[in-house]
C-alpha cells in the first residue's frame, strides 16, 4: 500500500474494530458523538486486536494478516452483537462554553495548539525512522518471527551456545529481552504488512497514530467534565513535553505503554468517583493491553491502583470491582506467562535479587546512581516541561485546602514510580547499563500518568474556590 | 461549544497563530530548532538508523536472496568490530526471517560475508556466491 496509505488503512481498520467493540455504549447516538470517541475506538481497537494476538501466539499461531483479518472481525461482531444484548450507558458530556472572550481565547489558542503539535507530529512521524535502535533490533524483528516462524523458543529461550564474539564483545543470537510481552512488536508488523515492506518510518507514524488517539481520548473522556479553559490548555502542557515527544519518534514501546497506563488508571478513578461502568469497561481493555505492552506494564499497573485505592479509600465498597477488573486485564496475560514458564524465559528483574538484602547491600553504588539519574529525568523541566511541578504544586494546594489524601495521588504517582524504579535498577545486574540506558524511559509513564490528571486537580482546585464551578 | 468570541475575532486569533507557526518553522537558527527536529525537515530513509555504517540496500538485497523457508540458517562472518557485529545481528533478524542465524559458520547454509577480512571463514566452501554491496557478499556454502 505504501507507506502512508498503509499506517492510515491498518488505523482506520482498527478504529473500526473500536467502534464495534463501543457499541453497546454508543448505539443510538448521534454521528458527532461518535466522531466524538474517535480516540477512543482508535485505541480500542489498537489496544484489543494485537492483544488478542498476542493470546493466540503461544499455541504457535503465525500471527500475520489472516490472523488479523479473522481477529478483528470477530471482535467487530461481538461487540456488535452484545450492543444488541445490553447497554453501557457512555454519558458522553457537552462541553458549556465559555463564559468571557478572555476565557474563549484561551480556549482557541489551546486547540489550535494541541492540532498544530499532533498535526506536526504526524507529518514527523511519516517523515522518521525511530532513533532507538531497540525498535528494529528486537521489537519489529519480534513482530516478523510471530509472523513467519510463529512463536519460536529457538529465538526467544536464551541459550549460551547461540553466542558470537565480536572483537571483545559477544552478541547473542537469540532476542534480548525475550521477557517483553509481543503487542508493540505485532502491532509493528501490521503496520509493515499494510505498508508492504519494511520501513521503519511506519514505527513512527504508528506512534503519531496513539499519539492523536492519546489526546483524543483523554479529551473526550474529561469532556463537559473539566471546563475547556482548563481542560485543553493542560492536555496542551502534557501533549508538548519536549521530552514526549522526542519519544514519540523513538520507537520504542514506552509511550504506548504510558498511554494505555494513564487512561487506565484515569478510567479507575472515573469509575470510582462516578460508578460508570463504562468507565470500568474501558478499565479493563487499557489495563490489559498496558500489561501487554512491557513487563514492567504489570507491575505499575498494581502500584499505581494501589494508590488509587488508598487516595479513594472513601469510595471502598467500589474497589472490589475495580481489583476485580484488573485481575480480569492480568488474566489476558496468563498464556504468555505460561509460554515463558514453559521455555524458561524468565523476566530480567529478579524479585530474588530485589528481596536480598545480603544483594542489595553489595550493590549500593547502584541505588545512589539511580536515586541521581532518575532523579534527574523526573525533575527535569526541560525535559518534561510543567508537568511534574504542576501536579506536585496543585496536589499540595489541594491538599491544604481541603485536607484530603486523594490531591495526592498524582504525586504518589511521580514518587511511588520513582522509588520503584530506582529499587529495580538496584536489584537488576545489569542495572548500571540499563540506568545509563534506560532511565530516561523508565519516567515516562508516571510523568504522563501525573499529567493526565492535571486538569483535573485544576478543575477541581478551581470549581471549589466558587471561582467557576459549572463542570462536575 | 463555541463561546462568545465573535467568528471574525476567532479566525482572526487562528489565522495570527498559524502564521506565528509558520514563521516559528522557518526562521534561522535555534528559534525553528523544536519544529525542525519534530518535523525532522531532512527526511530519513525506510532503512533503520543503524550504529555502524551498515549499507542498507545491500542487507535488503541479501534477504531478497536468502529462501523464504525456516529451514534456512545463515552465518555473519565479518570484521571483529562489535558495534557491526551488533548490527548486523539486528539486520539480520529484521531482514533475513524466517531464515535463522547460527553462531558457527559450520552450522550455516548461507554465510552474509560483510566488509570480511576473507570472503569465508575456515571450514565451509562457496557453492554460489551473490555480491549485493561494496566487499558485500551473500554466499550459499557446503561443508569443506
Amino acid at each position: 500500500m505504501g507507506l502512508v496509505a498503509g499506517v492510515v488503512a491498518l488505523n482506520a481498520l482498527l478504529a473500526a474494530v473500536g467502534y464495534c467493540v463501543l457499541y453497546p455504549a454508543l448505539r443510538g447516538r448521534s454521528a458527532l458523538t461518535y466522531a466524538s470517541y474517535a480516540g477512543v475506538a482508535l485505541l480500542m481497537g489498537a489496544g484489543l486486536v494485537p492483544l488478542v494476538l498476542s493470546m493466540l501466539a503461544p499455541t504457535g499461531l503465525h500471527i500475520g494478516l489472516p490472523a488479523f483479518a479473522v481477529v478483528a472481525a470477530v471482535l467487530a461482531a461481538v461487540g456488535l452483537v452484545a450492543g444488541r444484548v445490553f447497554r453501557l450507558d457512555a454519558d458522553p458530556r457537552r462541553a458549556v462554553p465559555p463564559a468571557g472572550r478572555l476565557e474563549d481565547a484561551v480556549v482557541t489558542v489551546a486547540a489550535f495548539g494541541i492540532v498544530a503539535v499532533l498535526g506536526i507530529v504526524l507529518v514527523g512521524g511519516f517523515r522518521s525512522s525511530p532513533w532507538l535502535d531497540d525498535t528494529w533490533y528486537f521489537w519489529l524483528p519480534k513482530g516478523r518471527a510471530l509472523d513467519l516462524v510463529g512463536l519460536d523458543p529457538r529465538l526467544w529461550s536464551p541459550n549460551p551456545h547461540l553466542h558470537v564474539l565480536f572483537g571483545n564483545d559477544y552478541e547473542s543470537l537469540w532476542f534480548i529481552r525475550p521477557d517483553n510481552p509481543l503487542w508493540w512488536s505485532i502491532l509493528l508488523n501490521l503496520d509493515m504488512r499494510f505498508v508492504g515492506s519494511i520501513d521503519m518510518r511506519a514505527v513512527n507514524g504508528e506512534l503519531a497514530f496513539l499519539m492523536m488517539g492519546f489526546v483524543g481520548a483523554a479529551a473526550r473522556l474529561l469532556w463537559g467534565r473539566v471546563r475547556l479553559s482548563i481542560l485543553l490548555p493542560a492536555l496542551l502542557v502534557l501533549l508538548s513535553a519536549p521530552e514526549f515527544l522526542r519519544q514519540a519518534q523513538g520507537g520504542d514501546a514506552d509511550v504506548p505503554l504510558a498511554i494505555y497506563l494513564a487512561l487506565a488508571i484515569l478510567c479507575a478513578v472515573g469509575w470510582l468517583a462516578l460508578r460508570s461502568r463504562f468507565a470500568l469497561a474501558l478499565f479493563v481493555v487499557f489495563a490489559a493491553t498496558a500489561i501487554a505492552v512491557k513487563s514492567e506494564g504489570v507491575l505499575e499497573l498494581v502500584l499505581d491502583l494501589a494508590i488509587v485505592s488508598v487516595a479513594a479509600w472513601r469510595a471502598r465498597r467500589a474497589l472490589l470491582p475495580l481489583w476485580g477488573a484488573a485481575a480480569a486485564a492480568v488474566a489476558t496475560s496468563v498464556p504468555w506467562y505460561a509460554w515463558r514458564s514453559a521455555n524458561g524465559v524468565s523476566n530480567v528483574f529478579s524479585l530474588r535479587n530485589a528481596l536480598s538484602p545480603s544483594y542489595l547491600r553489595q550493590h549500593t553504588n547502584l541505588l545512589h546512581g539511580g536515586l541521581r539519574i532518575l532523579g534527574d529525568h523526573l525533575t527535569s523541566i526541560r525535559e518534561w516541561s510543567l508537568i511534574v511541578p504542576l501536579a506536585i504544586a496543585l496536589g499540595l494546594v489541594g491538599l491544604v485546602r481541603e485536607r484530603r489524601i486523594a490531591w495526592l495521588a498524582p504525586a504518589a504517582f511521580l514518587g511511588f514510580g520513582y522509588v520503584f524504579f530506582v529499587w529495580i535498577s538496584w536489584a537488576d545486574p545489569e542495572g548500571a547499563f540499563r540506568l545509563v540506558a534506560s532511565a530516561y524511559r523508565y519516567v515516562t509513564p508516571p510523568i504522563v500518568l501525573a499529567g493526565i490528571f492535571l486538569p483535573v486537580l485544576a478543575e477541581r482546585l478551581l470549581s471549589g474556590s466558587g471561582s467557576g464551578g459549572r463542570a462536575r | 461549544m463555541f463561546g462568545p468570541l465573535p467568528l471574525r475575532v476567532r479566525l482572526g486569533l487562528v489565522a495570527l497563530l498559524a502564521l506565528l507557526t509558520v514563521a516559528v518553522a522557518f526562521a534561522p537558527g535555534r528559534l525553528s530548532g523544536p519544529i525542525r527536529r519534530l518535523a525532522n525537515y531532512r527526511a530519513d530513509t525506510r532503512d533503520p538508523i543503524y550504529n555502524a555504517p551498515i549499507d542498507g540496500r545491500a542487507i535488503r538485497r541479501a534477504g531478497a536472496i536468502l529462501p523464504d523457508s525456516r529451514g534456512v540458517t545463515y552465518y555473519i562472518h565479518t570484521r571483529p568490530v562489535p558495534q557491526l557485529g551488533h548490527d548486523l545481528i539486528g539486520a539480520g533478524l529484521l531482514f533475513f526471517l524466517p531464515a535463522v542465524p547460527v553462531p558457527s559458520p559450520r552450522e550455516a547454509q548461507w554465510v552474509l560475508s560483510y566488509d570480511a577480512p576473507t570472503l569465508l571463514p575456515k571450514g565451509v566452501r562457496a557453492e554460489k556466491t551473490y555480491r549485493v554491496g561494496e566487499r558485500i557478499y551473500l554466499i550459499r556454502v557446503r561443508q569443506g
